[in-house]
Formats: structure tokens, C-alpha cells, sequence
């Protein structure tokens, strides 16, 4: 899977899509969030990236979270969830939602119901511009002129992924270190700080920053 | 690196104590049997056999469990459990809540009801009807209970060798105790039926699901309960027509089930209770100081609760410490995903443009 | 007599409320009896979808990847588009309002009730006391059957269409230029472009899947040159963004033809051979100089050099407009002056060098083809052509006296109501008191009516002020075809049978005709059997579909027509052979003057109003203001301020502010954002009542093609000091649509 958020219209379609899934039906898993609404139509979707250590199983308390042999990270075995939140709060990209009257972690996990009978998950079926398609390696780099990368930085720490991020072709990895400001062609002052987000951004609701379902 | 890290977790794992728990508990169970069954004189020899695996099993899920708490995260969880339940001064208030909380999850299992209600009925079945016969199957094998004949229809019952009421055979009470393994193995069947047939339609289910994980558990309690049906029908009506064969079956399938149950999905009947501590652990963090995301300010989880976290995960061999002194687990999930978004669009010396069009302005310029 | 009296009673009845579950709550194990392939009711790309159908009931969709143009790809709308077949707030039965409520009636005593009334109001009268306003998300056998209904069955020269507010002006302009109405090239020529100009088009919110082919194009190395005074997601992603002030794209345009002039990047050999009327064109522009261009548009000169060198230079090149220059009461005006590059260069009639319009209606194409067109008759021929008159009454068998003439464009329909010479109406597949200008006087219009029937299969704004509402049908409850902004006809598939009562749209205008008396010319009994009446009355017109079956819309994806013959497979690319549809065969040009937009910011409304759409919701809102999910993406409107302008009225981010036009005003939430120019402000329209935009729009006409200047009008913006929060935020989960609509 390969995500190119230079191309996401921030439309939702995958939003919406992602809810017809099977596995977690009714419930969206995926998100796009504006980056900075008062300075660009900007957005940004995330999927689960599936780590290839993914962080969330490992502070599951309840050893709830799985890995296919696919390297696919699924969602919590619904039989031993807790709904601890540990794996929320610890996943580096924000991506497991919890809802707490269920006692219950769901998460991206790639429409195993789709991807398992080899169809292409909801969210990359509709994406109209391609910030989200599903292939492999080899089928993507010739559509494409940026290019594929599985490293993320979050600090001091390197996270490899199974999907892929689209970047241009002289950057090998995303790094995030601190909050990050968005410098739009309107040059911000320096030393202004650009955390005043817009209410079109901020204003979800409290429990959607929490990712609670 | 990062392989090296969960590897260390596993290495990590001490063996040691949790066998000599498993040998404890084991050794505690067998003891109690002696001691319940009045140094085995109301031992029944035909359920020699449910002894020894229950046994052994309970020694299995003992270590299980210890093995368990064993992860990092599980281990904060309990022992930041207890001792927020130690608290004199909330002791009353942790005991009502682990109350309400046992009532609300354990009993009424309220969360399975908000996944749905079907699933919530077929739990029912399954959970009570198992517990039922639990309940009075292994009292009777360990020999804790046992009926002796009073006069022409009276029953009475000894529990630990003390004796209880006088019952009458043949009222309504009577039958339907000495038939509420039949009525639990009954409401068993109809829970696997109702959660067989969820597994062979729901798409979601059917894509994954594995047959050891999530079919064993169910053909294995299915096996038990026909069986347990087949003896009281045998009994009953064909004059205990092949009742050895179906005896023996019967415990094969039920010491298999045993054995079973440290290591398949029916762990989770030990592992659920831990939510009472989970449960307690978030009210009482809610009731303390906040942690406030650095970037939006919202206030989504209980410091200590991601002080914790924070952690966990270093032990687990991660470091999400970022330049600015904070940690990653300081921001709320939402503002991760939008860094991640601006760091993105920051890229540096790029060959194409990312987040807006400059690709002419560079190379068409008059 | 039509008045709304019992406004709150009506939306608690009929909604709009909010519902996000298919049939039967969402389940993963249900037994999907049917999947029928079909197409997205919304917008111009017509988008191949399946829908599941379980149980007779529409229950679910599957991307539909074998079909060529979306390749299973669709925005929110579409993928929540068949929550709307089970929508508890549609209508199930015939109403008729009585003592301002609506009452269940059966069909005989509904149908009794408006053949009565028309057949009295015409008496009283004349025939041309009735208006009809169709619409173009109707498949095309259902705009025909109503250009044939107004004309044979009602007898009435008013008839006209939504499309009127939507892109007639791309149509007017296409015919002056090209003497066809029709997008040039199929979107599967996009890709192989070098440089794409697209004027006021924002693809990203309006076409969503059409950035498919947007960003093959620049994955094959290709540039975007996007003209939108916004800094929408496409202008964002584009190469080189001119944004200029609304009602300015003469200038632009003209500037950037002054430039390929200069650098002798124009076609000389194309002009001579190909066109008609190039030197007074040529001189036209000279004046526009880069430096005047910028004056007048604001953007800056170099920007406007920049753009004209990268189309002229490449050696393929389209362009492509949508609603932004088309909008405007010189609507045509923009239209031909894009074309002029076009047509200068010679960059048209090749795969990769072409020009199009993107209609917005799903229908938008199909929807002006076949007669509803207050001027047209069907195959996009003329009402007032004597021999097209002639084929069509000879083919209809309809004495040409009783053929009426030309009616007016609806804007000035709702005029006449007002005047008091059209005295009932009938409308159905539009909702003008969300969707035409200055709604205000649109509201007086209806308020005078003697009798007002309205056809929609959920209660819009316009339908509470009916005195009979009939059901109609979504688009799963029925057949036949419509075309896309490409012309491709593709063939929507009926999946499930009409709910309750409803019936087909086309059953219901046949057995009014019917009971008009006039039941000769309406004797259908199926859709089909319109399709082929329609192909032959088509048969020799522009928009030729004689060729065109359902099966070979089945077995090619879609069939672009014009199709002469049941041999020909269709023309995705017109033009291919550079010859064009006037008698010469030659395309012309048109020289254009600047005159601008008919309001310009003074003192006492210093701001320019533009007003658009987002992409979760459709037109009028009145499909999709119901469906849960896109409703809490998008609840309300909000007025786009850039940061300088909100510093110098003192406006907060987020706070709610009276924006004020000569006709109206509104209260709107900021959004203070710098991806709009200071000097202008926007608002989307899809919101009806005290929420909409057109309170304030100014209803200006085009001279040429009647479409109202929705994209620019004065404004200004004054502080109402209110502490209320956007309804986007806190509470959006649990806010019912409803409470929305009464503004509590």
C-alpha cells in the first residue's frame, strides 16, 4: 500500500469507503486531517502504516494485537481486549481508535476481508487522485515520479513500515521532530508560531482527538 | 536494532518463578481435594482421571498467567492496579467500583451487548451454561460434594463432607438439579450453534478467523456437551446402551478441553477479570491531573497514565524522544498524524513540489 | 395559496433529517442476492458503481473496476449514494396539501387533481398560463419525454431546465464557437497533454475522480495552469495558480492570447484554413497587454506571461472550464475567450490537444440534448429552425400551429410568475429556492402561484411550497441513460423496485399527458420504449443517438455520441478530421471586450462574493444533506475571509458574521483562511432558507445564454458580536439537520 498525501484532495471518499469494510463495518478506520486549514487546503490520511514492530502490540497489555504472516498488524482480539488504550496512545502515527462501551481496539488492518480474497481495500479502491493505492513495489514505481519509502523518524527513534509512503526523489525519510509549522508560499514571520489551527481543524469533537470511535 | 529489541523482551522472560507457582497452585488444588473429600473417602475413582487434568491444568494456566504479567505493559497494569486499590483512603470507592465493575462486565457483560446483541446472547449461552456445569462438575469429581439416600425419597447433599438440607427426590428442584448439566450442556449447544454459524457468514469473521484459534474451542465444548447429553439419554431411555464408550469419550474430550484452556482463546475466562484493574486504573487517573496535548491543548488521557506508557514503551527498547524534550506519547493521536503532515510537507530540497505548485517558478521563469 | 404555513411540521414529517445505516443496520454477513452495475447519481463524470441488493432492498455498494472511467474510484458522495434509496424521509405516497399540510392522497385523486387544475388554468388563461422546470440529473429519455410534455401534452412555450443555472453558458458558447455543444475530447485524452488550463474549475471538490486522469497527466510529466481566485486543492497541487478576482477571466484570458500573439506561438496555418474572424479578434487583444491584463484581474503579469508561454510553447495543450467562468452574467463571454486560444493555437481535434467544458449535473450533457431547453427541441436542434419544427411534429404527428414557440430561460419564468402570467407550474428534478439567484423574489414567485405541482422523491425547499407533491424515483428505481461531461451515454440500471407507492418519473408526466387528453403522444410503457422514440427524433440532429441501444452501451462502456448509424460505435473525440459544425465547417472566433461583472465593489460593499461548492455535499443539497456522513463533514455554510480582511474588520477565526448584499443578507461562520484573495470573500450554496447564499447572489442574466452571476456580486461583512460556535465542532455528532433548517 502507498500513500502520496502531495495528491489527497482531502474529499473523504476513503473516509466514508472505509466504513463498508467487513471487518469493522460501520466504523471508519482511516483518516484525513487538514494539516493547517487557515494556510492551505492541505490534508493528510493516514492508515494504519502496519510497522514491521509494531509498537502498538507491543504494549498491549493483553497480547491482543496480531501480526499475519503478511506482516498485516489486525485488529485486537476481541475475546481479550481490555480497552487499556495503551496501543492509541503509543502508536507514533495516531492511527487505533478505541471505543470504550465495547472494551474495544479496532483498527486499519488493510480490508483483510478484501485484500484476503484479492481485491483492493475500500479506501484505495475509491481514491480518486491515487494518495492511496495498493499494489506492490514493483507495480508503483513506473506510475509514479516520487518514489516509495518505508522509514519514518520520530525523534531518536526509526520506524519501518509495511505501506509506503510516496516522497519526492531525493528525500529518504520523513522525520518528525517537534511540532512542525506549515510554511505555505505566504512566508510565515519568523518566530511566529503557527499553532493557532483553524475551528474547521481544531473543533472535532474532543472524543475524535482521543480516536474514540 | 529493532529486532534485537523485541527478541530482548522475549530472552527476557523469566521461567522460573512462574513454574514454581504453577507447581504451588497445583499442589494447593490437590491438598484441597484431600482435605474436601474427607481424605478421599468420597472420592469417586471414576473421576479419577478429571482430577488429575484440572490439576494439571490449573498448574498450566497459573504459569500461563504468571508467564503473562510478565509483559511490561500487563506487569505496570498490575501492579499500578493494586496499589492504586490499596489506597486506604479510596478503599471503599475502589471496592465499589470493582463492584459495579465485575457486575457491569463480568455478569452482565455490557460491553459484549454494545457490539451487538446477538453476540451478547451467544456469549450468554456459552459463558453461563459452561459455568453451570463447571460449577457442578468439579465439586463432584474432587469429591467436595456428595449425595448420600435419606429414607424413601430424600436426598441430602454434603458439601466438604458437611452435611446440608434434606431434598425431596422427586420435586421440581430435585429434577432440575440433577438435570442442570443437561440444561447447561443444552444452552452450550445453542451458543456454539449461534457462533458457528456467525463464523461461516460474517465477512468479516470469515477473513479472520483461523480454525485452531476460532473453531477448536467451539467443536471442543460442542464435543462435551453431546457427549454429557448422550450419557443422560443412554441412561435414561436405551438402559445405559454403550454408556462406558460414551463415558470415556466424554472425559477425553473434556481433559483435552483442559489443556486447552491456558493457551487457546478460552484464556481469556482468567485473563477478563484483569479489567477490573484496567477499569479502576482509568477512574482513578481520570480523578488526577491531566495530560494536556503540547500542540492543541486538549486534554486526552491521565498523566500518570502516559507517564506509564512512556514507560513501557522505553522498556520495550523504543525511543519516540523528540528534539524538543518531549516525548512522542505527549501528543494526543490526532496532532501525531498532522506532525507527521507537516513534517511531510517541510521536506527540504525537493526535486517535486509537495504541497503546493512551484515547478514553473523555478524552471519557466522569463 | 402556497404558502408555507406550517414550516416546522413540514421538516419534522419530511426532514431533512439525517440517516447514516443501510437498510437493515450495518452487517457483514448478509447474502447479497443481486449486484447491478450502474452509475453515480450526482455529478457529470457518471462514475460506474455496483450496487448489492439484498432482500429486494438496496444494501451496500462494490467499486465497479472494469469500468473504464473510474476504474471503481469515488468521492463521498458516491460511496454514500445509496443510503438515500431506504432514506426514511422519502416520499412514499402522493400529498396534497391541504390547510397547509400535506395529506396523504391516492394516485387517481392525485393526478384528477392537477389535470383539473391545469385543464382550468389553461382555459382561464391560455395554454402558456402553465411553466414547466425540468431538470438534468433526470436520464435523458425523462428530459425528452418532458420537452414533449410541455409541448404536445401541456401545450405550453414555458418549459425550461436547471441547466440553465449550471452551464448553459459552455453550451451557448460551444455553439457560437464550434456550432455544437459538446466537450471536444474524451477525459482519456487528458493524460496525454503537456499543459492543461483549467478556469475556474476546482476538480478537486466538484469533479473529485476526474484528478484520476489530472494526475496521470502529471504523472506523464504534464503541468497544471489553474485559474480560480481560491487556492483550492487542484490550484494547490497545480503548477502555476493564477488567482484572480471573480468576473475577471477576459482579462486572463485575453492576456495570455496577447502573449502567444507576441511570441508568434499562434497556428497560422489552423487559423487560416480552419476558422473564421481571426484579425478582429487579434486586434482585440492587442490592447491586453500582460501589465492591463494584471490591472483589471489581479494577477500578477509575469504569472499571466508565464501561463501563456507554457500552453503556447507545448506541443499539446487542453483547456478545460467548469462553473467559475461560466457563472457570470458575461458568462459566454469568458467561455469564447478561452476558446480564442484554442482555436488560435489549433490545439484541438488530436488526442491530447483538445477543450471541454466539465458539466456539473449528472445528466448535464444528456440533459440539454433532447428538447427541455427553453429554445430546443430534440438532437440539440432549434425551436425556431422551420425545418426542425417540421421533422419533430412530423415525427410526433403533432400539427405544427400546435407546436409552441421559443419560451424564456427560468430566471425569467420566475419573473413572469411574479408578473402574474404564468399562473401554475410544474416542476420536477430542481429546487430553485436553494439553487436560483436572489431567492427572496424566487419565494414571492411561487407564493403567487394558483397551482403548483412538484415530482421529487424527497421534500426539497421548493416542494413545500407545491400544492401537490408526487413521488418519484432514485436513480436505483429505474433505467436508462444519461451523458457524461465527456458525452459518453452510459446506461443507469434499475436495481430494486420504486418503494411504497413511488413510481418512475416517466410513468407519472405519461399518465398526466394522458390525462390531459393527449394520451396519442404519451403511450409509453417503459423507459426503453422512450429511448427509442428519442433515438429516431434524434435521428439527423447534432446530438445524433439513432445508433445508440442499450446493449451497445453495455458492451463498449458507454457510447459517445454523436452514433448516426447501429454500425457506428460512436465519436469520443469531435473535431478529429478539423472540420466543425457551422455550414462552413470552420470554427470562429469571437472578439471579446472586458466588461466585467455587473456588480463591482464600491464603498458601501467593498468585498466580491463568489459563491461554490463543496464536495460533500451535491447542488441543492437536497439529496445530500440527509445522509449522516456528509452532513457532519460539511453542516453548514461559512464565509472563506482571507486573514488581512478579517484583521481589518476584526474578525476571529470561526466567528459568525452578517455578510450583506444589495438583495440580502446572511449570517455565515469565518473561516479566515489565506488560500483565498483578500478582496474577495466565498460561500458555499447548498443550503437552503436563512442558510443560503443566494439570498445575496445577484441574478443578473447573460445576455446570450440566461445563466444568473452566481460568482461575483458586491458584498460587505459586518460584525454581529455572536459568542455562537460553528455548528462544525463540539457537539457536530449529535446535531440533527433539522435544528440546522430551523436555525435553532
Amino acid at each position: 500500500m502507498f500513500i502520496d498525501p502531495q495528491r489527497c484532495i482531502g474529499c473523504r471518499a476513503c473516509v466514508s469507503a472505509c466504513r463498508e469494510c467487513d471487518t469493522h463495518k460501520g466504523y471508519s478506520m482511516i483518516f484525513v486531517d487538514y494539516i493547517d486549514r487557515s494556510e492551505t487546503t492541505a490534508t493528510m490520511p493516514t492508515v494504519c502504516m502496519h510497522c514491521t514492530e509494531p509498537t502498538c502490540a507491543l504494549v498491549c497489555p493483553a497480547d491482543a494485537i496480531k501480526q499475519n504472516e503478511d506482516g498485516v498488524v489486525m485488529s485486537a482480539l476481541k475475546p481479550r481486549c481490555l480497552d487499556c488504550r495503551n496501543c492509541v496512545n503509543a502508536c507514533p502515527f495516531g492511527v487505533p481508535k478505541y471505543n470504550s462501551s465495547m472494551h474495544l481496539m479496532m483498527k486499519c488492518d488493510m480490508c483483510f476481508d478484501r485484500t484476503s480474497e484479492g481485491l483492493q481495500p475500500m479506501c484505495a479502491s475509491v481514491c480518486p487522485t491515487g494518495a492511496i493505492a495498493f499494489g506492490t513495489y514493483e507495480q508503483i514505481v513506473p506510475l509514479r515520479r516520487t518514489k516509495p519509502v518505508n522509514a519514518h523518524v520520530f525523534g531518536n527513534q526509526h520506524v519501518e513500515t509495511k505501506v509506503y509512503l510516496m516522497l519526492p526523489t531525493d528525500v529518504d525519510e520523513v522525520k518528525v521532530d517537534g511540532c512542525g509549522v506549515f510554511e505555505g508560499r505566504v512566508a510565515v514571520e519568523p518566530g511566529q508560531a503557527a499553532t493557532e489551527e483553524s475551528w474547521i481543524d481544531t473543533q472535532v469533537e474532543e472524543s475524535d482527538k482521543r480516536n474514540e470511535f | 536494532m529493532s529486532g534485537s529489541r523485541s527478541n530482548g523482551f522475549v530472552e527476557n522472560v523469566n521461567y522460573r518463578r512462574p513454574t514454581y507457582l504453577g507447581i504451588l497452585a497445583s499442589g494447593l488444588l490437590t491438598a484441597l481435594v484431600i482435605i474436601g473429600s474427607r481424605n478421599l473417602e468420597h472420592f469417586d475413582s471414576a473421576l479419577f482421571g478429571y482430577t488429575i487434568a484440572s490439576i494439571v491444568a490449573l498448574g498450566a494456566i497459573v504459569f500461563r498467567y504468571a508467564v503473562w504479567l510478565q509483559r511490561p505493559a500487563t506487569r505496570v497494569y498490575w501492579l499500578r492496579g493494586w496499589q492504586l486499590f490499596r489506597d486506604r483512603k479510596k478503599l471503599f470507592k475502589n471496592t465499589t467500583n470493582a463492584a459495579e465493575t465485575i457486575g457491569k462486565n463480568l455478569i452482565a457483560q455490557n460491553f459484549i451487548f454494545k457490539r451487538g446483541f446477538r453476540r451478547w446472547f451467544t456469549h450468554f449461552l456459552l459463558m453461563w451454561g459452561s459455568l453451570l456445569a463447571a460449577a457442578i462438575t468439579f465439586p463432584l469429581s474432587f469429591g467436595w460434594v456428595h449425595f448420600k439416600l435419606e429414607g424413601d425419597r430424600g436426598y441430602r447433599a454434603y458439601v466438604f463432607g458437611f452435611p446440608t438440607a434434606v431434598m425431596d427426590g422427586r420435586s421440581v428442584l430435585a429434577w432440575i438439579q440433577f438435570h442442570s448439566l443437561d440444561i447447561a450442556a443444552v444452552m452450550v449447544i445453542a451458543g456454539c450453534a449461534l457462533a458457528i454459524h456467525r463464523r461461516l457468514t460474517d465477512r468479516g469473521a470469515i477473513a479472520s478467523q483461523t480454525f485452531l484459534l476460532d473453531f477448536t474451542p467451539h467443536l471442543l465444548l460442542l464435543a462435551i456437551s453431546v457427549s454429557g447429553l448422550m450419557l443422560t439419554a443412554s441412561s435414561l431411555w436405551f438402559d445405559g446402551y454403550m454408556y462406558s464408550f460414551i463415558a470415556l469419550t466424554h472425559q477425553a474430550v473434556v481433559i483435552m478441553t483442559l489443556f486447552y484452556l491456558p493457551f487457546g482463546k478460552l484464556f481469556h475466562i482468567v485473563q477478563r477479570p484483569a479489567s477490573i484493574g484496567v477499569e479502576l486504573y482509568q477512574k482513578r487517573s481520570r480523578e488526577m491531573e491531566q495530560a494536556v496535548c503540547p500542540r492543541c491543548g486538549t486534554m486526552f488521557i491521565g498523566q500518570l497514565w502516559i507517564d506509564d506508557l512512556k514507560k513501557v514503551v522505553t522498556e520495550l527498547g523504543f525511543d519516540y524522544r523528540l528534539e524538543n524534550g518531549r516525548t512522542l506519547q505527549d501528543y494526543c493521536p490526532r496532532c501525531k498524524r498532522v506532525m507527521r503532515g507537516l513534517a511531510y510537507a517541510g521536506l527540504q530540497d525537493r526535486l517535486e513540489p509537495v504541497f503546493y505548485g512551484t515547478r514553473a517558478d523555478e524552471e519557466e521563469k522569463v | 395559496m402556497s404558502k408555507v404555513e406550517h414550516f416546522e411540521q413540514i421538516i419534522d414529517q419530511f426532514g431533512p433529517h439525517l440517516h447514516d445505516e443501510p437498510w437493515g443496520g450495518w452487517q457483514a454477513g448478509r447474502v447479497i442476492d443481486r449486484v447491478v452495475p450502474t452509475h453515480c447519481p450526482y455529478c457529470g463524470v457518471q462514475c460506474g458503481m455496483n450496487l448489492l441488493v439484498s432482500e429486494e432492498h438496496v444494501v451496500g455498494f462494490e467499486p465497479r473496476y472494469d469500468f473504464p472511467v473510474n476504474e471503481g474510484k469515488l468521492c463521498p458522495k458516491g460511496v454514500t449514494a445509496y443510503l438515500q434509496t431506504h432514506h426514511p424521509d422519502r416520499l412514499l405516497y402522493p400529498l396534497i396539501k391541504r390547510n397547509g399540510n400535506f395529506e396523504r392522497a391516492s394516485w387517481d385523486e392525485a393526478l384528477n387533481l392537477v389535470t383539473l387544475k391545469f385543464k382550468e388554468i389553461q382555459s382561464k388563461y391560455g395554454k402558456d398560463a402553465i411553466g414547466v422546470y425540468s431538470g438534468s440529473s433526470l436520464t435523458t429519455e425523462k428530459t425528452y419525454l418532458m420537452g414533449k410534455f410541455a409541448r404536445a401534452g401541456l401545450g405550453t412555450r414555458y418549459i425550461d431546465y436547471n441547466g440553465r443555472l449550471c452551464m448553459v453558458s459552455a453550451a451557448a458558447g460551444n455553439n457560437k464557437a464550434f456550432g455544437i455543444d459538446r466537450a471536444a475530447n474524451p477525459w482519456s485524452d487528458i493524460p496525454l497533454a503537456e499543459v492543461l488550463i483549467l478556469a475556474g474549475a476546482n476538480c478537486a471538490e466538484t469533479f473529485p475522480i476526474l484528478n484520476k486522469y489530472l494526475w496521470q497527466q502529471r504523472d506523464n510529466g504534464g503541468r497544471w495552469i489553474v485559474i480560480d481566485p481560491r487556492e483550492t486543492a487542484t490550484a494547490r497541487q497545480g503548477d502555476l495558480h493564477l488567482q484572480l478576482k471573480p468576473g475577471t477571466d477576459v482579462a486572463v484570458a485575453n492576456g495570455m492570447l496577447n502573449v502567444i500573439v507576441r511570441e508568434g506561438l499562434i497556428d497560422e496555418e489552423f487559423i487560416q484554413t480552419r476558422t473564421n474572424g481571426w484579425e478582429d479578434t487579434r486586434t482585440a487583444v492587442e490592447q491586453f497587454t500582460p501589465d492591463i491584463a494584471s490591472q483589471i484581474s489581479g494577477v500578477p503579469a509575469d504569472k499571466i506571461v508565464q501561463a501563456g508561454l507554457l500552453y503556447g510553447r507545448a506541443k499539446t495543450g487542453m483547456i478545460m472550464h467548469a462553473r467559475g467562468i461560466e457563472h457570470h452574467s458575461n458568462g459566454v463571454d469568458n467561455v469564447l475567450s478561452y476558446i480564442n486560444i484554442v482555436l488560435a493555437t489549433g490545439k484541438i481535434g488530436d488526442p491530447g490537444r483538445g477543450y471541454g467544458t466539465i458539466t456539473g449535473q449528472g445528466n448535464g450533457q444528456g440533459g440539454r440534448e433532447h428538447g427541455q431547453k427553453a429554445d430546443q427541441l430534440p438532437g440539440q436542434r432549434s425551436i425556431n429552425d422551420p425545418e426542425h419544427r417540421k421533422y419533430i411534429c412530423d415525427f410526433w404527428g403533432l400539427p405544427e400551429d400546435e407546436l409552441p414557440q421559443a419560451g424564456v430561460s427560468v430566471v425569467e419564468m420566475f419573473d413572469k410568475m411574479r408578473e402574474g402570467e404564468i399562473k401554475a407550474f410544474l416542476s420536477i428534478c430542481n429546487n430553485g429556492m436553494v439553487s436560483l439567484p436572489d431567492i427572496n423574489n424566487i419565494r414571492r414567485s411561487l407564493e403567487g402561484l394558483e397551482f403548483n405541482v412538484n415530482i421529487d422523491f424527497f421534500m426539497s425547499e421548493s416542494s413545500r411550497y407545491a400544492d401537490v407533491v408526487l413521488p418519484g424515483t432514485t436513480w436505483s428505481e429505474d433505467e436508462g441513460v444519461t451523458a457524461s461531461a465527456e458525452g459518453r451515454v452510459v446506461k443507469i440500471n434499475k436495481a430494486i423496485d420504486p418503494p411504497g407507492e413511488a413510481k418512475e418519473d416517466w410513468w407519472i408526466i405519461n399518465e398526466i399527458g394522458r390525462r390531459m387528453g393527449r394520451g396519442q403522444y404519451f403511450q409509453f410503457n417503459s423507459a426503453r420504449e422512450i429511448f427509442d422514440e428519442m433515438r429516431v427524433a434524434s435521428k439527423g440532429g447534432k446530438a445524433d443517438y439513432f445508433g445508440i441501444t442499450y446493449e451497445k452501451i453495455d458492451k463498449q462502456d458507454g457510447v459517445f455520441w454523436p452514433c448516426p448509424t447501429e454500425e457506428h460505435t460512436g465519436t469520443p473525440r469531435l473535431f478529429n478530421d478539423k472540420e466543425f459544425y457551422h455550414l462552413d465547417k470552420k470554427a470562429k472566433f469571437h472578439p471579446i471586450e472586458y466588461f466585467g461583472a455587473d456588480e463591482k465593489p464600491d464603498d458601501e460593499f467593498p468585498l466580491i462574493l463568489t459563491s461554490g461548492r463543496v464536495v460533500y455535499q451535491y447542488l441543492s443539497g437536497n439529496q445530500t444533506r440527509r445522509i449522516g456522513f456528509l452532513v457532519q463533514q460539511c453542516p453548514e455554510p461559512y464565509v472563506e475571509i482571507h486573514p488581512e480582511t478579517a484583521m481589518k474588520l476584526r474578525v476571529n477565526d470561526g466567528e459568525r458574521v452578517k455578510v450583506i448584499s444589495r438583495r440580502g443578507e446572511g449570517i455565515f461562520p469565518a473561516l479566515v483562511v489565506r488560500t483565498i484573495r483578500p478582496d474577495t470573500i466565498f460561500i458555499p450554496y447548498h443550503w437552503g432558507e436563512h442558510l443560503a447564499v443566494n439570498q445575496l447572489t445577484n441574478p443578473k442574466l447573460d445576455p446570450t445564454s440566461k445563466i444568473p452571476e452566481y460568482k461575483a456580486c458586491a458584498a460587505r461583512i459586518e460584525k454581529i458580536h455572536s459568542r455562537e460556535l460553528p455548528i462544525l465542532g463540539k457537539g457536530r455528532k449529535g446535531t440533527s439537520l433539522s435544528e440546522v433548517q430551523k436555525g435553532k
